[in-house]
């Protein structure tokens, strides 16, 4: 969780990151930062994400990506 | 029947709100779907079978990619592989449809297309891919996909709808609301003010500079341009709160397609705001899946290697940026001028991404507050510019036309002659498409705000809330363009 | 009980709107009566008219697209010296031609008026649209049908600087682009005619009857139009004229004006260039020193154009 934190604060610097919860919603990522976020993530934790996963419900906040994170990997 | 006629608000939409009230709540449906049919009949009669043939393409690949995941006897990526094979099927026959009614023209062989077959298709392709993807489940029932595709408010021009968004308030046959009732024709009425009062009001002067436009001064050309700007954001917009109003009578909630966007502040920010329903349409099933395909990141990869992160942060974007922009630009039509168009964009939303860190770092070491008025009217006007240029070459008959225009604007600019050019309209109907327009800005402002204009009305006590719904109707039956000497415009983003 | 009171409310709503839509169609009707298919074009025409100076007027012309672009009053004013204006407007239906000229008689005396003779060929209640419900508001609810009179109304509020600015062409539209006609020869002849309309025909009357109690001349003329013109038109309005002892003109015949279809249209043929336009202009100056007496305004020392 508190590498995907540090993801995040590099990518969006001077957002409350670890309690926002409108992360797409109020447009802090945009579509390219979505995949900037993406590529970090699947190296730093191994996975791979399908477009399928790319919605808002996975990416609005911290907690929702870690438990996206978490699925793939068990997925793996 | 186009949306703005007052055949379709006063005669064919009160039919069917009546009939649908009317009728028993779990026929309701059917009833809706009639009303498709026939709304699409009376457009493109017989090619209505297409728009069948779509629908049941649609249905039974959702149904296949359900009866694959359940009973085959592959797993892992055996399983994905055949439920892409099938997918590809269903794509393939909607697809087609769309690519030999729209692109056989190239060569010269033109086909007269269904009705908004530009815009089911596309809803086609977003419920199969996400029932492949496992975002939404498969329909079971026939009716409820057939609605879905169908919906004749949206069916002509979008918006483009996701099965997740309109499937269930379409098929429940939930009764007509009297708030939603009057909440609709408000927002009907404002559809009708935009097009009425400020693009069909603008339409000659578009007709006559486009269609003429060496003829005149570069002023008078740079008029027609902000004015085709004006004229597609109303008609267009307008479009969408007559259609967005009818969905709400019948309690459907249709995407908004417009956020006001003349108030973005960057090429890629205003593209979130116009046509929204088909950026985000291209961002979901172009965008993310060209990015994260493998060969794209593999080259990434390849990249990082010689040129380090910095650079190869780019390359997966960028390359699902190009074919986003080509899908823009050609879904326009099978012309020239699109292709320009979505190449435009697609330059300048490059350069604005890889400018964007030099460029918070030059605001920052400069100290420029870009909350104050100076820096938002700045980029305020910057977008603007790029926007008009646009849409110039958006509207010009080739691309050769478009570069012509923009030479006689740079070139041969005379502000003092624009007084005597004859642009087609008088100064009675320019003052009222300017005060038209600034409504229009002002009603925009408030919505950036986040107020509801409706809702502050309704609150109104009765007799000043009845007054001024008469105002605005009696506004648009005095000074609309409408009647001899102006010419109703067919719908603009119907005909792509 | 709840929705009889919202059905109440909508029933009053609609109530309402009727009786203002019958108030206000009762200021919108059109006080002369006139039945005009485009009443935007012949009030910003009049208006037009009305900004010349009182009298100054000997000649003016009626028409569609045809008429401006084949007559120039300036050019006219060059070669002959005579004061002209260009009453046609796009389109032109003949109603409106009588409603205008109607009411250039309240401002001018002028001793000539000819009728571009396309405009006879116009559908008086031409539909732009197919929409039923507009349609017939517009056919049957005044309000509806002259809605655009809210600029005569706003006119008269204005000062008179806020009106129309003078037109140095007089209604005329100069446009030298070239776009070659290409087709074969269009005046086939033939005894066939393309009849006038009996609608078309009564407004013709009152237009001549109009110009007989001002003792004004009248003739009719077809300027050059490879796309729009036929013999078969010209046995039509030939027919028509005969019968009502009016003079008609018709300029496509290859006699009287020599165009040359490579070079004199702007468009291919559907309407001239000015390179067109000076010859039609030239012939029918030519026409008017021969037939009518007129004033060389070059010689008038106080005249400006």
């Amino acid at each position: 969780m508190e590498e995907l934190i540090e993801i995040l604060e590099e990518l969006v610097p001077g957002e409350d990151v670890e309690n926002c919860t409108t992360l797409i919603d109020d447009h802090i990522l945009d579509s390219f930062g979505i995949l900037s976020l993406v590529s970090e993530i699947e190296e730093a934790f191994d996975i791979e994400v399908s477009p399928a996963e790319l919605t808002p419900g996975n990416f609005n906040s911290a907690a929702a990506l870690w438990e996206m994170i978490c699925r793939l990997k068990e997925e793996n | 029947m186009e949306y703005h006629l007052l055949t379709y608000s006063l005669l064919f939409l009160p039919a069917v709100v009546i009939l649908y009230q009317l009728v028993q709540k779990r026929y309701r449906f059917i009833v809706l779907l009639a009303a498709d049919y026939i709304f699409f009949w009376m457009v493109s009669k017989w090619l209505i079978v297409y728009l069948f043939i779509a629908t049941l393409a649609t249905y039974g690949t959702g149904r296949v990619l359900d009866y694959v995941s359940e009973h085959s006897s592959v797993k892992g990526k055996q399983l994905t592989k055949r439920k892409r094979c099938v997918l590809a099927a269903g794509i393939f026959v909607t697809l087609g449809m769309l690519v030999i009614f729209k692109y056989l023209k190239v060569f010269g062989i033109t086909l007269l297309a269904p009705i908004g077959i530009s815009y089911y298709t596309l809803q086609t392709i977003s419920y199969m891919t996400d029932v492949y993807r496992g975002t939404v489940k498969a329909d079971k029932n026939l009716a409820r996909t057939a609605l879905y595709l169908s919906f004749f408010p949206q069916i002509m021009e979008g918006p483009i709808s996701r099965y997740s968004e309109t499937a269930e308030s379409l098929f429940s046959g939930s009764s007509i609301e009297y708030n939603n009732l009057v909440y609709g024709y408000q927002r009907i009425l404002w559809g009708l003010f935009k097009k009425m009062m400020v693009a069909d009001r603008l339409a000659p002067v578009i007709f006559k500079i486009f269609g003429d436009y060496e003829r005149y001064d570069g002023s008078a050309v740079t008029v027609a341009v902000i004015c085709y700007t004006f004229q597609l954001y109303t008609e267009f917009s307008g479009g969408m709160d007559i259609i967005l109003g009818s969905g709400e009578i019948f309690g459907v909630k249709l995407p908004e397609n417009f956020r006001q966007p003349f108030f973005a502040d960057s090429a890629g920010d205003f593209w979130r705001r116009w046509h929204i329903t088909l950026g985000t349409w291209l961002k979901d099933y172009i965008f993310y899946p060209i990015s994260l395909a493998k060969p794209v990141k593999k080259l990434a990869k390849k990249v990082k290697g010689v040129w380090g992160i910095n650079v190869s942060k780019f390359v997966a974007p960028t390359i699902a940026l190009f074919f986003v922009w080509l899908s823009n630009g050609i879904w326009h039509g099978a012309g020239w001028t699109y292709l320009f168009y979505g190449m435009y964009y697609f330059v300048l939303i490059f350069l604005e991404n890889i400018t964007e860190a030099p460029r918070k770092k030059w605001i920052a070491r400069m100290h420029i507050n870009t909350e104050k008025i100076g820096w938002r009217l700045l980029t305020g006007v910057k977008l603007f510019v790029i926007i008009n240029l646009g849409e110039m070459f958006f509207r010009a008959e080739t691309v050769a036309q478009g570069f012509g225009m923009l030479g006689k604007i740079c070139t041969d600019f005379h502000i003092s002659v624009l007084k005597e050019a004859d642009i087609g309209l008088d100064k009675y109907d320019i003052i009222l498409a300017v005060a038209s327009l600034f409504v229009v800005f002002l009603v925009d402002i408030i919505h950036e705000k986040g107020i509801s204009i409706r809702n502050k009305v309704a609150s109104f006590k009765m007799p000043l809330r009845w007054s001024f719904w008469y105002a605005v109707i009696f506004l648009i039956v005095i000074f609309g363009a409408y009647g001899a000497g102006y010419t109703i415009v067919d719908m603009i983003y119907a005909a792509y | 009980m709840k929705i009889n009171r919202n059905i109440i409310k909508c029933a009053g709503f609609l109530l309402g709107l009727v009786i203002f839509v019958l108030i206000l169609s009762y200021f919108f009707r059109r006080k002369d009566g006139l039945y005009v298919y485009d009443s935007l074009s012949v009030s910003v025409k009049t208006a037009a008219v009305r900004r010349e100076p009182d009298n100054s007027l000997e000649v003016l012309f009626f028409g569609d697209s045809e008429s401006y672009s084949s007559f120039s009053p300036k050019y006219l004013y060059s070669r002959y010296g005579y004061s002209s204006f260009v009453c046609g407007t796009a389109a032109q239906k003949v109603c409106d031609s009588y409603a205008i000229l109607k009411d250039c008689f309240e401002t001018q005396s002028p001793k000539v008026v000819v009728l571009e003779a396309n405009c006879l060929f116009r559908e008086l209640n031409e539909k732009e649209s197919n929409d039923i419900v507009l349609n017939y508001l517009t056919d049957s609810v005044p309000l509806f049908a002259n809605h655009v009179s809210w600029k005569r109304f706003a006119r008269r509020m204005l000062p008179k600087s806020w009106d129309l600015k003078k037109q140095e062409q007089r209604g005329f539209i100069v446009r030298k682009d070239i776009k070659p006609y290409k087709g074969g020869k269009y005046m086939q002849k033939t005894n066939k005619k393309e009849k006038v309309s009996d609608d078309v025909s009564y407004y013709l009357e009152k237009i001549v009857a109009l110009c007989g109690e001002n003792d004004t001349e009248f003739i009719l003329v077809s300027t050059p139009s490879a796309k729009n013109w036929s013999f078969k038109k010209h046995n039509g309005v030939e027919e028509w004229a005969d019968s009502h002892g009016i003079a008609y003109v018709d300029l496509n015949l290859g006699k009287e004006v020599d165009i040359n279809w490579s070079k004199d249209t702007k468009d291919g043929g559907d309407h001239l260039n000015y390179r067109g336009a000076k010859k039609v202009t030239n012939y029918i100056g030519k026409y008017f020193r021969d037939n009518f007496s007129l004033t060389d305004y070059r010689e008038v020392p106080d005249y400006q154009y």
